[in-house]
């Protein structure tokens, strides 16, 4: 018997040995790792059993040590992820509760955020194929071997933490597929304090505020007096319909969302009447609604103003114009002055007239008429006249004109 | 007297010289004695546990003289307070959906629809008929529990999701109900399958690995046999609603 116990000593001695260095980590926690070498390893499968069903019924740290060394059953994966999953949803409905809205528009909210918060973590639970989590066995393993020695609650305070930052990334990362506009809005504040050593950043009830502080040390941004006075919170929040009225006054479309961030603030800080911040939200809501009035502006200008390459096409289609009325004017001599059918002055106003026409046709006149061009030249020119006298020819002269003009514009389409 | 002003100027100078000084070492003097305790220890707090009785009262005299801290621990103790309050409420569909989808083909899953049979009520408690649904071999990883389905329920029906766990030789059990997401005290007995098992206050409970098919069209008793709690810690209830 002898023999027998002194050679499983040994096999155990050559196994822990054997074992990765990450194993050790559990095992100086004085966690069970056995199991960790594979099927062949009989006896230690065998223990592993045994121990795991001693401690599984309230060890959250052997639970992490069985998901960490992939040695863990499906009850305790499903344990794990609900945990996981729970201070995801946690920590979502604290922001809820903050008064961020991480909920979409779907109607039950509840539902949402249960998928968003498996959303978050899923990414965690990425396996190598042989059903281990490198990204969970990498962090717990680090972060077990930097404390001296570790327990339930600071293994809870491990996964919150790792949770809580994975979810963090996620959101962000969900947010800004959700709102690309906002999300670089969000960008550019954050730029802007950075380089601005007159702006700062402070927390306070889970909202982040940015304030001017006109060259105070304000870097701590510590809750002592003088920062209370200088953030003036014994008055009221500025309205947001005077902020969006006094933002308007100093905005240029020029401006950075930097610089036009730091005169905001800059303004705001001159109102002794209000509170000396703002929240981020409302500088994102302001920044948001200031620049969509500045696209539709921007997009109502362009339809009116003439672009240099609008100028050219103009000046083109005009100069087809000189070479149609000179066309018009060889028909009108050779057919109706010559012929006696039309004096001379008014085969010249018939000219003007139908000159005024092919320009009423490229300037997208909709009151163009015949009768109104003609009487420009003729103003004693009754309607009944124009029926009578005019009529005929002038038309028929217009529409060639027409006919060839078209024919000038589709050689220059 | 141009010499007596340029004295008093260096008097000036060297005055507002050492008053700088010494309010410099103040706010050097200020953190050092501020001495905050970390935010692992923080934590530990909100726990209630982790923390001997000597750390426990000076992190408590800490937070009384540090805004900063008390801050900090307060948004904790909130946080703290939502988790072990979701702790307490039922596995969800999305975990338990992700559980299986993440696991080896081997694991076998579904659900059992429990419609009330209030007249075989007995000492074991409320009568249910039930319904096995096993789920096919995923074809996508878009398939997810039809949480929808569940809530078109007949009133005071269940579901008892279940997934079997190889390693263990056991069957997992997760309670879902329109009515309740608060399991803690409720008792299953299945005739014939396994004893009494209670489920934990998530809703998650383990009987010896069956048949799947003698889980269909059987008649099962659901009771309620609530347990006092002990005053627990904050770690502890999150704990216990954990495991099964």
């Amino acid at each position: 018997m002898y023999w027998q116990d002194f050679a499983l000593r040994e096999a155990v001695c050559l196994t822990r040995n054997m074992l990765q260095p990450s194993h050790r980590v559990w095992e100086k926690r004085g966690f069970n790792v056995d199991g960790l070498c594979g099927d062949n390893c009989r006896w230690q499968s065998g223990t592993n059993k045994q121990t795991r069903d001693l401690m599984k019924s309230t060890s959250l740290t052997q639970l992490i040590s069985n998901i960490c060394s992939g040695t863990y059953s499906q009850s305790e994966l499903l344990q794990f992820i609900n945990l996981a999953q729970k201070i995801s949803l946690s920590y979502l409905k604290f922001q809820e509760l903050l008064g961020k809205r991480i909920s979409g528009e779907r109607v039950e909210a509840e539902g949402e955020l249960d998928d968003l918060a498996i959303d978050c973590i899923a990414e965690l639970f990425g396996t190598d194929g042989n059903g281990n989590f490198p990204q969970l066995k990498k962090y717990y393993e680090l972060k077990i071997a930097e404390l001296p020695e570790v327990n339930d609650a600071e293994v809870l305070v491990l996964t919150r933490r790792l949770i809580i930052r994975k979810t963090k990334q996620e959101l962000s990362r969900i947010f800004r597929e959700r709102d690309p506009e906002g999300a670089k809005i969000v960008r550019n504040i954050k730029v802007a304090v950075r380089s601005c050593e007159k702006l700062r950043v402070f927390r306070d009830m889970g909202k982040e505020f940015v304030f001017y502080t006109n060259g105070g040390n304000f870097h701590e941004a510590n809750w002592n007096g003088e920062l209370i006075a200088h953030l003036r919170k014994d008055k009221p929040p500025i309205p947001e319909d005077i902020l969006h009225t006094r933002f308007l006054d100093i905005y240029s479309p020029n401006d950075s969302v930097s610089t036009s961030i730091k005169k905001l603030l800059e303004f705001i800080y001159g109102l002794d009447g209000f509170q000396n911040c703002l929240p981020m939200e409302a500088i994102i809501k302001l920044m948001r609604s200031i620049k969509f009035e500045a696209f539709r502006e921007r997009l109502l200008t362009e339809e009116t103003e003439a672009t240099p390459l609008d100028h050219l096409e103009s000046k083109e289609i005009e100069s087809y114009i000189g070479v149609v009325m000179q066309d018009i004017w060889d028909k009108i001599q050779s057919q109706y002055i010559d012929t006696g059918k039309l004096e001379e002055t008014k085969a010249d106003i018939y000219s003007k007239a139908l000159r005024d026409v092919l320009y009423d046709l490229i300037q997208k006149k909709d009151n163009s008429s015949y009768f109104r061009n003609l009487k420009y030249y003729l103003p004693e020119l009754s309607q009944r006249e124009y029926r009578q006298q005019e009529r005929s020819v002038f038309e028929y002269l217009a529409k060639v004109a027409k006919r060839e003009f078209r024919k000038h514009l589709k050689e220059l389409l | 007297m141009l010499l007596q002003e340029k004295n008093n100027k260096h008097n000036l100078q060297a005055r507002l010289l050492s008053l700088i000084i010494a309010a410099h070492t103040m706010t050097n003097l200020s953190r050092t004695t501020r001495n905050c305790p970390g935010s692992m220890q923080l934590e530990l707090l909100c726990l209630e546990e982790g923390l001997n009785d000597e750390d426990r009262k000076r992190s408590q005299m800490h937070l009384q003289q540090c805004g900063d801290c008390r801050q900090t621990s307060k948004e904790l103790d909130t946080f703290y307070a939502i988790l072990t309050q979701e702790m307490r409420r039922t596995i969800n569909n999305s975990s338990f959906d992700f559980t299986k989808r993440i696991s080896s083909d081997k694991v076998q899953s579904g659900h059992l629809i429990c419609e009330p049979l209030p007249q075989m009520n007995n000492g074991h408690g409320q009568a249910f008929r039930t319904k096995l649904n096993i789920d096919v071999p995923r074809e996508t990883d878009d398939e997810k529990i039809d949480a929808v389905s569940f809530r078109s329920l007949k009133k005071h029906s269940l579901v008892i999701r279940f997934m079997t766990d190889s390693v263990s030789s056991k069957l997992i059990l997760a309670l879902w109900s329109l009515d309740t997401d608060d399991f803690h005290g409720w008792v299953l007995h299945i005739p014939g399958v396994s004893e009494s098992v209670r489920f934990n206050s998530a809703g998650l409970a383990k009987i010896p690995q069956v048949n799947l098919e003698r889980l269909d069209d059987k008649v099962i008793y659901l009771g309620f046999d609530m347990v006092p709690s002990p005053n627990e810690s904050r770690l502890q209830k999150i704990i216990k609603s954990m495991v099964s």
